[in-house]
Formats: structure tokens, sequence, C-alpha cells
């Protein structure tokens, strides 16, 4: 009984402190919609979201992480003609505004995923910005 | 008496105005959204070996309109994209679906094993065939129809990455290539394209 109400007590000091965190991280550097496509474990895969960026200044986006698969890259998908090319992109300004993150455009990359990633299933990447630090965003697996 | 007067002369006019448009819609042939090949060129046959060991022939698939796009499973936005769109038009057509076969010839031999290839198209849709062959049957292929594919070394964990042309052919019942469907072309358009196309033939 003791043991119980205990937990419960720390459960919602943790729940209580989480929100704080959340709160007062970086609250002008919105990142939503997050989401990733189906995949195949050993299989490639791609997340989006929208960066809106109300710090009244500019921010790089340096790099990508997950423990989802063996490698996070940042591309771009872009056309050149008829060609559709991709490119590895080893930093990404975000200016004041929104940027979006989207098929056939800006994407991160998940190359050689552990698993395979099914609908409804979650998992986390890490972006890092220069100014603004770590992100840590909850992806969900979803079709588009 | 003059406002009923001018009541019912706007009333008609309303009216004219109405059945002549009606005429002139109904008398517009139907346009194509995606890019009309005018006149319909023929198609070069290919035969390529399937993940179960039988051979895909295009010529046998006459009376069936065949989608044929050309990628890579290691490609993680593009392709998938495109499959996936290419799924929800081919869903879009109801029960004339079964009319519509989608291929995916690869443009990265070296890493696309073919039962890799096959488990990859057929989570978009079971009915989707995935093709590779050895590079001298695919250089013919990709040449056959235009296809720009060229391999690009990154630094990164890609270790290469593959431009590609990132149009949809689609071959109609005859053989013949009769549309092309540029990349981002939406799902719903692509179904009307290929709803008229079935009931046209």
């Amino acid at each position: 009984m003791m043991k119980s109400s205990l937990l419960f007590i720390l459960t919602i000091l943790v729940l209580i402190l989480a929100a704080c965190g959340a709160s007062a991280g970086n609250d002008s550097l919105e990142i939503s919609d997050v989401w990733a496509r189906p995949g195949l474990a050993d299989g490639n895969g791609a997340v989006y979201f929208l960066i809106d960026n109300s710090t009244g200044e500019e921010d790089t986006l340096i790099s990508a992480s997950s423990d989802i698969a063996q490698a996070v890259e940042i591309h771009i998908s872009m056309m050149d003609g008829e060609v559709m090319q991709m490119k590895p992109q080893h930093e990404v300004s975000i200016p004041v505004g929104k940027t979006e993150f989207k098929p056939g455009g800006l994407h991160v990359m998940l190359i050689g995923l552990h698993d395979d990633l099914n609908t409804g299933d979650n998992f986390q990447i890490t972006l890092k910005f220069q100014t603004a630090g770590e992100e840590i965003l909850e992806v969900t697996v979803k079709k588009p | 008496m003059t406002r009923k007067l001018f009541r019912q002369i706007v009333n008609g006019l309303i009216i004219v105005l109405v059945v002549f448009a009606g005429f002139y819609f109904l008398a517009q042939p139907y346009a194509f959204q995606g890019s009309l090949i005018e006149p319909p060129l023929p198609t070069a046959d290919f035969s390529l070996k399937q993940a179960d060991g039988k051979n895909f022939r295009l010529s046998d698939q006459q009376g069936k309109l065949v989608l044929l796009y050309f990628g890579y499973t290691f490609c993680p936005d593009v392709c998938p994209t495109t499959l996936y769109d290419l799924a929800r038009a081919k869903e879009r057509l109801g029960e004339n679906a079964s009319e519509i076969q989608v291929l995916m010839i690869t443009v990265d031999p070296e890493r696309d094993a073919p039962d890799q290839l096959e488990k990859y198209v057929t989570t978009f849709d079971p009915s989707f065939i995935g093709l590779t062959g050895d590079i001298t049957e695919l250089e013919s292929i990709w040449s056959d129809f235009g296809v720009y594919r060229k391999k690009n070394e990154t630094n990164g964990a890609s270790g290469y990455l593959v431009d590609h042309t990132s149009r949809v052919y689609v071959i109609d019942r005859n053989g013949n290539l009769r549309l092309t469907f540029p990349f981002g072309m939406e799902f719903e358009a692509m179904a009307d394209d290929l709803a008229y196309l079935l009931d046209s033939e």
C-alpha cells in the first residue's frame, strides 16, 4: 500500500517534471507532424516533419540520429529536368518561418532499419540544431 | 409588370446559358492530366525473370494497362511516394483495378536482389511486380524507354545513390506507350486518366 502510493506520487512528479522540461525547452522552434512511412527490416525509410521557426533568427539543422537504423542522414530529393536526384545534406538552414520536410523534398533518411516499421509504430529521432540544440522527436509510422 | 417581365427575361437567359454550358462541356474531348504520347508509340518488348523464376514478358500483358516505373529499393523517398500513389490510383479504379499491372524495373541491379525487390514492391500492393536482370538486359530496356540513370557515390552510409528518370510510363492494352505521369501527380488524376483509357479501348 505504502509502496504503491509512493510510486503514484513519483509517477506524478516525473510527469510534472517532464511537462516542465518540455515547456521550458526551446518553445519557439516547433516541430510538428512528425511521421515516417512503413518500411522493411534492412531496408531504408524516411522521416518527415514541419519546423516552425519563430525564434526570430535563422538556425541550422546539423545532424539527425536515431537507434532505429544503422545510420541516419539528412537528404534532399530534387528534380533536375526529368531526373530525380537525391543528395545528402551536411546541414540545412532553417530560416524564420516554416520549413517542411516532405515527400519529394527534404527528409531524414533512415539507412538499414533494424526492424520492420509498421503503421502505428512509434520511435524517436534526435535532431541537432546549431542554436536550439537537441530536439527529440516522437515519430509515428503511417501511410501518407 | 415591367419587373415581372425583367425577371422572366433573366430566368430565360440563365436557362439558355446553362444549356449552352452543358453542350460545351459535353462536346469537349477528355483532357488527360498526364502527358499524352500522340500518336501512341509501340514499345520494345522485353523479358525478365521474376523472383519465383518465372519469365515476365511485357507482350504477355496485352489486354492490361501496364504502369512501368524505374526505381530502386534503396530509395526511401521518391520511389515509395510514387509506388504508394500508384497503389492508391489502382485502388480507386475499384473493380477495374485487376486490369492494371504495376511494374518496377530496378535502376540498381547491384543492390536489388529479385526476392528483395518482390518483397519491397508487394508492401504497396500484393499485385505489384518488381523486376531485375543482368546489366546488359537492363541497359537495353532503360535505353528503349529513354530512362536516364546514373550512380553517384556519396561519402556517407548510403554508399551510392542513383539519379533516375522519375516518370511512370503507361502502356495501353495494345502494348503502346500512351501516357506518362510526372512525379508528384495526384493519384486521383492518375486514376481518372487510367479509367478513361480502360473505358475507351
